[in-house]
């Protein structure tokens, strides 16, 4: 009995393997026309700010935190000029090393963001989509709770109260940004696993005696986890504004720790009354682009493996109409 | 319609207490009480005792759960350290932060569903791929970013819109000592220089959080269109010869909209958020301005009491764009 199960379940995870890898990366090779172009420009925004997170310090001519090279002071609010591509701001920084590190935290507080949301939204959604019952009400009205409340503040209320506890770091901001994205998740496999656990092969499994783990982790997630790849890119654009929002209010990352671009912001408005606009613009550029890279590949992503959207050569995939469809054109008939 | 609507606003009952009971127990449960958290360490033991004991927070924790509950329904949100009424605060500065909002929604639906109508017509033609890509950069630019380039253009380049606030300071008290609906209140008061110094500070802060809000549109009206456009209903209709853009806009369009008005409800939690940004870019005496203020100064209670109004707001936002959509159509009631 045992070692029946044993080999269904081995045989089911390598179909299940390749299947996934080629349902995902298939429709990707096979993309044509815009879908490509996005991917493509998105992908090489992506790459140039994962190059300057990666190689920061050998990139960036100066230390974020440097405000003198060689014995030489840095000059407070200078001109971009030969030494200072991008100019210097208020506190005799380099703003160009500052844009370029703050690469580094901008990826790494989003990385482990949409890591943490994934992780507690599938598995929270598993769990509540599989048992049902009180539980998954629960849940459901706590998710949906998070998800109805506006983003930024839901994020400065955690970033404030875990500052008190853990401090103004990559990991304060990171957990402010995941509380903000784990109903996404939740919802997304939730509903896919109600769907997935009236198909067959999960009743076979249950006959056959296969633990309620095995059942989630190994038939379930396969089935719900295709569509977690374009809400974590999208999310991935997102958790960049959010974190600069937090950082233009003061409660992302602190200043000494690391640089950040929504915290030289906060401070560029001040500088924009003086006629100051080097501080302020380049930040802001790189989030905008980071930005945008993220989104084009999302979207990119979006047309290609949505169906309904989807076109191959350039021609539309026509779905074959629903019965509801039909009920609306009937009523729109009856009306006129 | 009318069980429909009975139904729908029973709800909103369990939703605001589910957000309720979730303001507190983030604000109030999980720091430990609010005076030891905000004043601790600069006041004598005794004295930090006798500020518990007078608000309260001495007894139960369930005690005063329920005399929370029962203090936001009775539209009493406690006093700020300052001792203001943080209900007054809320319906000063809050009028503020509407005025705003509803410019900036004005002005995303003005710019946003022409656009968006445009796009989702003729897609993937060069007018819509203008359209997708204005949608993604004013999604990509964080307002505080767009707010600091106009400032740096209109105000501080061209000098033609002042740079923050709602109003200049001289002119404040002739408009108005109260909330701060600045526009309708000099509008109403047929007081033209003020109108114009209030439209001059409003037009900066509003385009800003109204360009937010339009990519959203631009999107989402295109999405739809490009839906509609592939009903049959719209191909019988030209089938029977009715005129290209007659399809478009009696049968398509207005099809299109119900969405729309769901999905613009949900951004209402994007406007709040927005705005907080907006008001904190252009120094805007809003309600989110306040907040960031009071987080800074770790008041506790004015942060639970405006958070408890955001969350009543989101609840009636959505009760609102229901029944609107219950209005507009008729399957939405069964």
């Amino acid at each position: 009995m045992t070692a029946n199960v044993g080999s269904a379940e081995v045989g089911t995870t390598q179909a299940r393997g390749g299947g996934l890898t080629r349902r995902l990366i298939g429709p990707i090779r096979e993309a044509h026309g815009l879908p490509k172009v996005l991917l493509w420009v998105g992908g090489g925004l992506f790459a140039v700010f994962v190059i300057c997170a990666i190689f920061a310090p050998w990139i960036a001519p100066y230390s974020f935190d440097a405000t003198s090279s060689g014995g030489k002071q840095f000059p407070k609010y200078g001109h971009p000029s030969a030494a200072h591509w991008f100019g210097t701001n208020v506190t005799n920084h380099d703003v160009l090393s500052i844009v370029i590190y703050g690469a580094r935290t901008a990826l790494e507080v989003v990385v482990l963001a949409v890591l943490f949301s994934v992780i507690v939204g599938v598995v929270l959604g598993l769990i509540s989509g599989y048992y049902g019952g009180w539980l998954d009400r629960i849940l459901v009205l706590i998710m949906d709770a998070l998800f109805a409340f506006p983003y930024l503040l839901l994020a400065i209320v955690v970033a404030f109260l875990l500052a008190g506890k853990v401090g103004g770091g990559v990991m304060t901001a990171a957990l402010s940004i995941t509380v903000v994205y784990v109903p996404q998740y939740f919802r997304v496999v939730r509903n896919s696993v109600l769907s997935a656990k009236q198909e067959s092969y999960v009743e076979a499994a249950r006959a056959l005696g296969a633990r309620p783990r095995t059942i989630m982790g190994r038939y379930l997630f396969g089935n719900v986890i295709q569509s977690v790849p374009v809400i974590a890119t999208l999310n991935a654009a997102d958790a960049i504004l959010t974190l600069a929002g937090l950082g233009f209010l003061g409660y992302g990352i602190q200043p000494g720790d690391a640089a950040e671009w929504g915290y030289e912001l906060s401070r560029a408005v001040t500088d924009a009354g003086a006629g100051i606009w080097w501080t302020g613009l380049f930040p802001g550029l790189a989030i905008v682009l980071l930005v945008v890279g993220l989104t084009l590949i999302g979207e990119g992503l979006n047309d290609i493996l949505n169906p309904v959207l989807r076109r191959r050569f350039g021609r539309l995939v026509v779905m074959p109409a629903r019965p509801r469809s039909q009920e609306v054109a009937g009523d729109v008939g009856g009306e006129r | 319609m009318r069980a429909y609507l009975v139904a729908r606003i029973l709800l909103v009952i369990p939703m605001v207490w589910i957000l309720l009971t979730l303001v507190f127990l983030l604000l109030r449960v999980a720091p430990g009480d609010p005076i030891t958290a905000a004043l601790g360490g600069q006041l004598p033991p005794a004295e930090l005792a006798r500020r518990r004991h007078a608000a309260g927070f001495d007894r139960p924790i369930i005690v005063q759960y329920f005399d929370y509950l029962r203090q936001v329904v009775s539209g009493n949100l406690g006093k700020t350290q300052q001792g203001e009424s943080v209900t007054h605060v809320v319906l000063v500065n809050g009028s503020a932060t509407l005025e705003l909002s509803i410019f900036a929604l004005l002005f995303a639906l003005v710019v946003g569903i022409p656009i968006g109508l445009r796009c989702g017509r003729r897609r993937d033609g060069a007018f819509d791929t203008f359209g997708r890509l204005f949608g993604i950069i004013t999604y990509a630019a964080p307002v505080f970013f767009l707010g600091l380039l106009f400032q740096l253009l209109f105000t501080k380049k061209l000098g033609w819109l002042p740079p923050s606030g709602q109003v200049s300071s001289t002119l404040q008290a002739e408009i108005s000592d109260g909330p701060h609906l600045l526009f309708f209140e000099a509008l109403f008061k047929g007081d033209m220089t003020g109108l114009s110094d209030v439209v001059k500070h409003l037009i900066l802060p509003a385009v800003t959080l109204g360009l937010l809000i339009t990519g959203v549109v631009i999107r989402l009206v295109r999405v739809n269109v490009i839906q509609t456009l592939q009903g049959d209903y719209v191909e019988a209709a030209r089938a029977r010869g009715i005129p290209e853009r007659r399809v478009v806009m009696r049968h398509a369009f207005r099809n299109a909209l119900v969405p729309i008005v769901t999905v613009m409800g949900l951004q209402a939690a994007l406007l709040l958020s927005g705005s907080v940004l907006t008001e904190e870019t252009f120094n805007w005496p809003g309600i989110g301005n306040r907040l960031i203020q009071y987080l800074q100064n770790r008041d506790y209670l004015a942060v639970q009491g405006i958070i408890s109004v955001f969350a009543i707001v989101v609840v009636v936002v959505s009760l609102l764009i229901d029944i609107v959509n219950a209005i507009l159509d008729p399957r939405v009631r069964y």
